[in-house]
């Protein structure tokens, strides 16, 4: 009881740190020697009157909001004598890996640059900014200053797959290990995953009995039957603004035409004009300074998005959010609870001197193969640039960080990876031997799936749907989920391939896909 | 494959679309015959059909712009021992969707002097006076007509509001034929003079010959360089139509684009008329900008694929299309329910009235049934235009996914002119079991809708009914098209 009471206390003094440096916090100052001015403020009982004010104005909802997406952001803290890295990542093997992993990406970095000798940034002369300001709204059309072809990905989803797959505990002795689990996937890394009994009760929202947007608004239902009740206390919930009622909410589906408001207020995003004003002077750093990194973004675009049916029409929308995205030193502030470390470049000539290293690049995340799939469905829903940007930024900060980086936290790629395959083991031991036995190992075909949140691979109708339901259990494992549903869906064929090639073409089109369905009868309709 | 005389068949061309046929036009070709398969003969490039909507009658040919029609029986007996006479009961139809070849092919089918008859069996993929409809001159000479019509009729659709535009039936951009409107276009010309105009030649399809202009000088040039030029006679196959431009269309991502929609007509007279749910988005490869001085660059403002796949910024694994359900996923999540609903329902509302404009001057053989292309335009206050009406839509497929819509679609014609692949008889009753409308809903028909008018005059003042902005507006989208039948 009062180890909890600390732990409390703890975790309100952290909330209140983090607060005090926040916009919110100036704004409410200010509201609160504003309303002295009014009547109902008395001297004798400001404290109260003021609360009251704050409760009457819709500030003190404001303020419930910040605390809830702080809460639901930061780890809880843990013992107080732990080191602040296990704030990261507690077992250090993962650290390890993840340490040595990304020497690997920074030297292929490195080396990109010295063979194409481009510098990592430059500051662009006058008239090139010119230039670039003109076409801030069609880069897609013109090419850039420099061949596009001289550049590869990074790395590739595949590339990461092999790092996850030599990932050993060292403290786990595999070859003494009876447990014929371990060996029969490709993640050998024990961590504790949910099993069935476990996600049905956490995804206990998407059981048969309860109303799902994306399976009881189809065209059969009547929408009298659960649609148009649920879109009425969506309403409802849009005018509370509440950020802990629309999460709750969204577990069930969002309605379209609600999702852009429900999804910002979720992720506690209200764009004021200061925002609008950050993005404005992210811009301007665009505009003034050339990364090398633009170079690697405009390639994964044009490999990715705009080839893409359904998001070719947002080209140039994906550039400007990741063009300003690589320059926010404010997501920076993730790696304090990501397992990652932003890598740092040194000013020419100082190699090694910590005073004059800087975070390369500016927000410290380099983009990989694929990168611009995680904005490209949030285009559907926004349109002004800036709120797209801050959804965006708050959606990596959140989730999409942790699908390329290595660490034991339960949303984290390896604890997907080894969900999904414990789940088919599981499940569907005969369809995962099958498949192994023909050299088709499961997570082969699966992973570009999780590692992109399946975005570009379901049509966008369900993919929104899918991610409602990232943004309501605020978990990533609903991913690992589904992508054991499709396999148990497309059993029966993969059952009568013999080949990887042949795996991977009866799974090649995820378009036609409904997503909800497939997860319910997966987690609820099936005999465990 | 074995070639056939032209008295054997009746209307199988295979011009792909793009092919310019200037020449052959003056000389009035017979009809020809292009190819017949025979039964063994494996069909070219059906290719990847989506898996279980193989029809077992439809066959594409290579070029992907004709294919021809068997009945099951049809398929049994030989293509080789076929004769004139066993014609008509192994039904064999080529649709042929090339335009300007198809005009002349249907009217010679029809003519009094070739002879043909259709029999019973036979059923054909045009109308004989389709142009009413798609030619963008008498399409909107009919519009106007029937607008004028409902107006003497005291009929509460032509309603207008105080400046003097309809209501309901202001859905074509202003229109003059070129030359002889010439005096009534300058007058709305010179009310407003800054605005952007768009010239098409009637007879064209595929935004070949068309230019924007935005002074009167332009025009004049024009008329003066092609009285000059020898070939481009007076003739009325050089008519042209000037239309104000709709010059604020909706943009996404920055970038124009127009919608095409496919309406089946199975019938005029009652009409009867499907919507196919799966049309598409065409967008430009380049970025919108009203801007006068980019007037002469086509990228910029046209649409058609037949001009953007030259663009060097073309895209040949998406094409620019963009499938109409990722719009209305965009609208709705963009702007809300209620505007995205209203937006639909006026796009089928123009619909149905411009089939409604020309219903009473097309032919309505009962062995016709047509596939149309609607050309939409969506101006940024979310109205939709109506821009033109294409009788020989493109079925050549230009990405893998238009390919598979392209073979649903004529899969689910036929299913619905031709039901069970049975052979045709032209005196069925017209309408389709539920069952086979595929991809396919019910846009409008007219005796359902009398029944239903009939029964709401009893109860509420007329119009009221059917106004676009009535009752079915606030309805969702998707029970609107239920309120037609």
């Amino acid at each position: 009881m009062l180890q909890e009471e600390s732990d409390l206390a703890l975790i309100i003094a952290q909330i209140v740190q983090k607060l005090k440096g926040s916009n919110l916090y100036a704004q409410l100052e200010r509201q609160a020697w504003a309303s002295l001015q009014r009547p109902e403020i008395k001297l004798e009982s400001l404290k109260e009157d003021i609360k009251e004010f704050f409760k009457i104005s819709g500030w003190e909802k404001k303020l419930q909001n910040a605390v809830y997406s702080e809460l639901s952001v930061f780890p809880l803290p843990s013992h107080p004598a732990a080191p602040p890295e296990h704030l990261k990542e507690p077992l250090v093997y993962m650290r390890k890996a993840q340490g040595s992993w990304e020497k690997r990406i920074l030297k292929s970095l490195n080396s990109m640059c010295t063979e194409l000798s481009i510098p990592l940034a430059r500051k662009r002369p006058v008239g090139e900014q010119k230039e670039l300001l003109n076409k801030w709204n069609e880069m897609g059309t013109d090419e850039p200053v420099l061949d596009l072809s001289l550049f590869r990905p990074v790395y590739a989803p595949k590339d990461f797959l092999e790092v996850l797959i030599n990932l050993r505990n060292p403290n786990y002795e595999n070859g003494d290990s009876h447990s014929f689990r371990t060996h029969l996937g490709l993640i050998q890394v024990p961590l504790k995953v949910k099993d069935i009994p476990e996600l049905k009760e956490f995804f206990v929202e998407l059981g048969l009995t309860a109303g799902q947007l994306g399976v009881d608004d189809s065209t059969q239902v009547p929408p009298e039957l659960f649609e148009n009740e649920h879109v009425r206390i969506g309403q409802k919930v849009l005018s509370e603004q509440d950020s802990a009622a629309a999460q709750q909410y969204i577990r069930q589906g969002s309605p379209t035409a609600l999702r852009a408001e429900l999804w910002a207020l979720i992720l506690n995003i209200s764009s004021q004009p200061e925002d609008i004003l950050y993005y404005e002077q992210l811009k301007t750093n665009v505009i003034q300074h050339d990364l090398l990194v633009d170079s690697l973004i405009y390639k994964d675009v044009k490999l990715t998005a705009s080839n893409d049916d359904y998001y070719f029409v947002f080209e140039d929308y994906l550039y400007q959010v990741l063009l300003c995205f690589s320059r926010d030193t404010s997501v920076l502030g993730h790696f304090a609870y990501s397992s990652a470390s932003p890598p740092k470049s040194y000013i020419r000539g100082k190699l090694g001197l910590e005073e004059y290293a800087v975070f390369y690049p500016p927000n410290g995340v380099i983009p990989f193969h694929g990168f611009s799939m995680y904005v490209a469905p949030l285009c559907f829903l926004y349109h002004e640039p800036s709120k797209l940007y801050q959804i965006f930024r708050e959606m990596y900060v959140r989730f999409f960080f942790r699908l390329h980086s290595i660490s034991s936290h339960p949303s984290g790629i390896v604890s997907l990876c080894l969900l999904f395959e414990t789940l088919l083991q599981t499940y569907l031991p005969q369809l995962f031997y099958h498949l192994r036995e023909i050299g088709a190992q499961p997570l082969r075909i699966s992973f570009k799936w999780m590692v992109r949140a399946f975005s570009g691979y379901l049509a966008t109708d369900q993919l929104l749907l899918l991610w409602d339901r990232i943004l309501g259990y605020n978990s990533l494992e609903i991913l690992a989920v589904l992508a054991a549903a499709v396999f148990a869906f497309r059993a029966v064929n993969l059952m009568e391939v013999t080949s990887l090639a042949a795996a991977e073409a009866v799974l090649a089109d995820l378009s036609t896909l409904k997503v909800m369905p497939l997860l319910q009868i997966f987690l609820f309709a099936t005999v465990t | 494959m074995l070639s056939l005389t032209d008295k054997h068949l009746l209307s199988i061309y295979s011009v792909p679309e793009g092919t310019t046929n200037q020449g052959r036009e003056s000389k009035q070709p017979l009809p020809q015959i292009v190819e017949v398969q025979s039964a063994d003969t494996q069909p070219a490039a059906v290719g990847q059909a989506p898996p279980g909507s193989v029809p077992a009658w439809g066959r594409v040919s290579s070029e992907g712009t004709c294919f021809l029609v068997r009945s099951p029986r049809a398929l049994t007996t030989p293509a080789s021992t076929w004769t004139h006479s066993e014609l008509p009961s192994c039904t064999s139809l080529k649709l042929c969707f090339s335009f300007r070849m198809s005009v002349q092919t249907i009217r010679n089918v029809f003519s009094v002097e070739t002879g043909y008859r259709l029999s019973d069996d036979q059923i054909v993929n045009h109308f004989p006076n389709h142009y009413e409809l798609t030619r963008k001159d008498l399409m909107v000479k009919n519009i106007k007509r029937y607008r004028k019509e409902l107006e003497k009729e005291g009929s509460p659709l032509a309603e207008k509001d105080e400046s003097g535009k309809y209501l309901y039936l202001d859905f074509v951009p202003i229109t003059y034929m070129l030359p002889a409107d010439y005096n009534l276009f300058v007058e709305e010309f010179r009310k407003s003079p800054s605005s952007t105009w768009i010239m098409k030649p009637c007879g064209k399809a595929q935004g070949k010959g068309i230019f924007l202009i935005n002074k009167l000088s332009q025009i004049k040039k024009w008329s003066r360089d092609s009285k000059t030029s020898s070939f481009m006679t007076q003739s009325t196959k050089e008519a042209y139509v000037i239309s104000l431009y709709i010059n604020n269309p909706l943009l996404i991502g920055g970038r124009k684009f127009d919608l095409r929609l496919y309406v089946l007509v199975s019938t005029y007279r009652p009409l009867r008329c499907y919507m196919y749910k799966l049309g598409f988005c065409r967008f430009c490869t380049v970025k919108y900008t009203p801007s006068t001085s980019e007037l002469d660059n086509m990228f910029v403002h046209l649409t058609n694929v037949a001009i953007q796949k030259h663009g060097e910024d073309y895209n040949h694994i998406h094409g620019g299309k963009w499938a109409v359900n990722n719009l209305r996923l965009y609208l709705e999540s963009t702007r809300g329910r209620e505007v995205t609903g209203k937006l639909f329902d006026e796009i089928h509302w123009v619909i149905v009235q411009s089939l409604k404009a020309v219903a009473p001057v097309m032919n309505n053989d009962k062995h016709c049934f047509e596939c149309y292309g609607y050309d939409i335009i969506i101006d940024d206050k979310l109205k939709p235009w109506l821009i033109e009406v294409n009788a020989s839509p493109s079925l050549t497929s230009s990405t893998a996914n238009d390919r598979i819509l392209k073979y649903n679609l004529i899969n689910d014609t036929l299913n619905i002119a031709v039901p069970n692949g049975e052979i045709p008889d032209c005196k069925w009753n017209k309408s389709p079991p539920k069952e086979v409308l595929g991809n396919y809903e019910i846009l409008y028909d007219e005796e359902l809708a009398q029944g239903d008018g009939a029964d709401r005059e009893l109860r509420s003042r007329p119009g009221q009914s059917l106004g676009p902005r009535g009752g079915r507006s606030r309805d969702s989208g998707r029970t609107v098209l239920t309120t037609w039948k």
